[in-house]
């Protein structure tokens, strides 16, 4: 990556393999799955596989879907594997979104609810989706959650791996990648971790690198922002300040 | 049906190709009929390490192509009966052949052998897709360095998104001396980051670079060096024994073992 703007005021879309990943958010509408119209599909394929599996703990039951296709032509085959590999994880296409006619066409004879829209119309805009986004996986090497909301991982954080929010990331397991918290300018953000070894800590817009040299301690730690540095204390020490904090205002 | 299983590892180098030979023959003399897949087109080695690069007639592309059959293309080793080799083109490239193709192909390798065992090529481009196509479970190989690791990282994420969940990892070229002395990752950190089931640890080993240019492998010695009898236990993991890890200590050898079989081997 390295090709974020951060200061951009349109956070790249949910969380994805590359910029503009595969994005899901819902509604009362239920659940609706957002492709980039650029990515190779192979690599959609491969982020979409991976956040079906780590956030299928936390769906529930059967949910229609909506596919928000974009002008990515899916053909026929496509498009049924795509509602098979859905169907494993309790969600149901329902009705695809899509700019491209072959795609609609594909959609319409497998017997989906189509809404066509000309490619000249500007595809809706994505909604916000501020929620906190709940992941139980091992976040390895080349793969990057991003979120606008916070970001809470059952598992580690592998070298080569990135999570970047706009709220808090927790990090329920080893921390060795690289984190970024409150990507859009939340200052207030936190990152806590069970065991902190990152490549690199980054909130809002500043950058730290972990102290070189010794191990770590062998107990949970909260990184913060104060005074426009990054510091790093124990959860214990963290939520004794916060306290002292809150009785001094 | 028999098991396709795909030996990667992202990073090259490691030992993928030993490994495929190796493993195979080792297989094979455990009376299982096994078929090696070079799925590395264009920079083709099986061959050369199983010795069998004079008998390659036909090639995976010609029974793609239809110019012959399949049986045909496949290599037979006069040393061990059970284990034949379907060779990849050395002249075309990794786009020569697509997913699909590959998958229909190892299917039908897979409805007459007990193992297809197929060598992926270094990387995470084209040839990488290609050789996961038709596997249903895969053999990572990683050595104890931090970038062999990251990229074997990298890989169980690939191997997963394709619906591999069968991923057994191998450390290979370990240094029990290295990793005593801290000079060395252990093997303990390497499945600690991986988090996959470990299905063997290889020592380092000369014998290696001496029967790949003889293109003998190194589990037909009649006195198998330390790494031979690794993957010969590999082998055993595979078939479903519980076949126990050896200490660090003993997988490297000591002067007199050293002597030992240094005096009970053919001279050549």
């Amino acid at each position: 990556m390295g090709s974020l703007a951060w200061n951009s005021p349109i956070f790249p879309a949910g969380i994805g393999a590359a910029k503009g990943g595969v994005y899901f958010c819902s509604d009362a509408h239920g659940i609706h799955l957002h492709l980039p119209a650029t990515l190779a599909w192979e690599e959609v394929w491969d982020d979409l596989v991976w956040q079906l599996r780590s956030r299928r703990p936390y769906w529930r039951g059967i949910a229609p879907l909506t596919l928000w296709c974009q002008e990515r032509e899916l053909d026929l085959p496509t498009l049924q594997a795509l509602a098979v590999l859905l169907a494993q994880y309790r969600l149901q296409l329902w009705r695809v979104q899509t700019g491209s006619r072959a795609t609609a066409i594909a959609a319409a004879t497998l017997g989906y609810s189509v809404e066509q829209f000309s490619p000249l119309e500007a595809a809706p805009p994505l909604p916000p989706d501020t929620a906190p986004l709940y992941l139980r996986s091992t976040v390895r090497s080349g793969m990057s959650v991003r979120h606008r909301g916070s970001v809470f991982l059952l598992g580690d954080l592998n070298p080569g791996g990135e999570i970047i929010a706009g709220g808090d990331i927790w990090v329920w397991g080893r921390l060795r990648g690289l984190v970024h918290a409150g990507a859009e300018g939340d200052r207030s953000a936190v990152i806590l971790a069970l065991q902190l070894e990152p490549t690199q800590l980054r909130i809002a817009d500043q950058v730290a690198r972990p102290p070189e040299g010794g191990s770590p301690p062998n107990t949970p730690e909260v990184v913060y922002l104060q005074e426009g540095v990054i510091c790093i204390v124990s959860l214990q020490e963290f939520l004794r300040r916060r306290a002292w904090a809150e009785l001094s205002s | 049906m028999g098991r396709v299983i795909v030996i990667t590892s992202g990073k090259g180098g490691v030992g993928k190709t030993t490994l495929t030979a190796n493993l195979g023959t080792a297989l094979a003399h455990l009376n299982r009929s096994v078929v090696v897949v070079d799925a590395d087109f264009g920079l083709r080695n099986l061959d050369l390490l199983l010795g069998l690069e004079n008998r390659v007639v036909y090639t995976a592309l010609e029974v793609i192509a239809g110019e012959c059959r399949l049986e045909q293309a496949l290599v037979k080793d006069k040393r061990t009966p059970n284990l034949v080799l379907l060779p990849a083109a050395q002249t075309r490239n990794k786009t020569a052949i697509n997913p699909e193709q590959m998958r229909q192909l190892m299917e039908k390798l897979a409805s007459s052998h007990d193992y297809v065992l197929i060598d992926c090529p270094a990387g995470i481009e084209q040839g990488f897709r290609n050789a996961i196509a038709g596997a249903t479970e895969a053999l990572l190989v990683t050595t104890p360095e931090v970038a062999a690791v990251r990229d074997a990282d990298r890989v169980v994420g690939l191997l997963e998104a394709a619906g591999i969940s069968s991923i057994q990892l191998i450390v290979n070229r370990l240094r029990p001396d290295m990793v005593t002395a801290g000079q060395m990752m252990a093997v303990e950190d390497v499945v600690e980051v991986l988090a996959i089931p470990l299905v063997g640890m290889i020592p380092e080993d000369r014998e290696v670079i001496v029967s790949t240019n003889k293109g003998e492998p190194m589990v037909l010695a009649a006195h198998p060096s330390l790494a031979a009898q690794a993957i010969q236990r590999i082998a055993r993991r595979l078939e479903g024994e519980m076949v126990e890890f050896p200490k660090l200590a003993s997988l490297s050898e000591s002067f007199w073992e050293k002597a030992k079989r240094f005096l009970t081997q053919k001279v050549f």
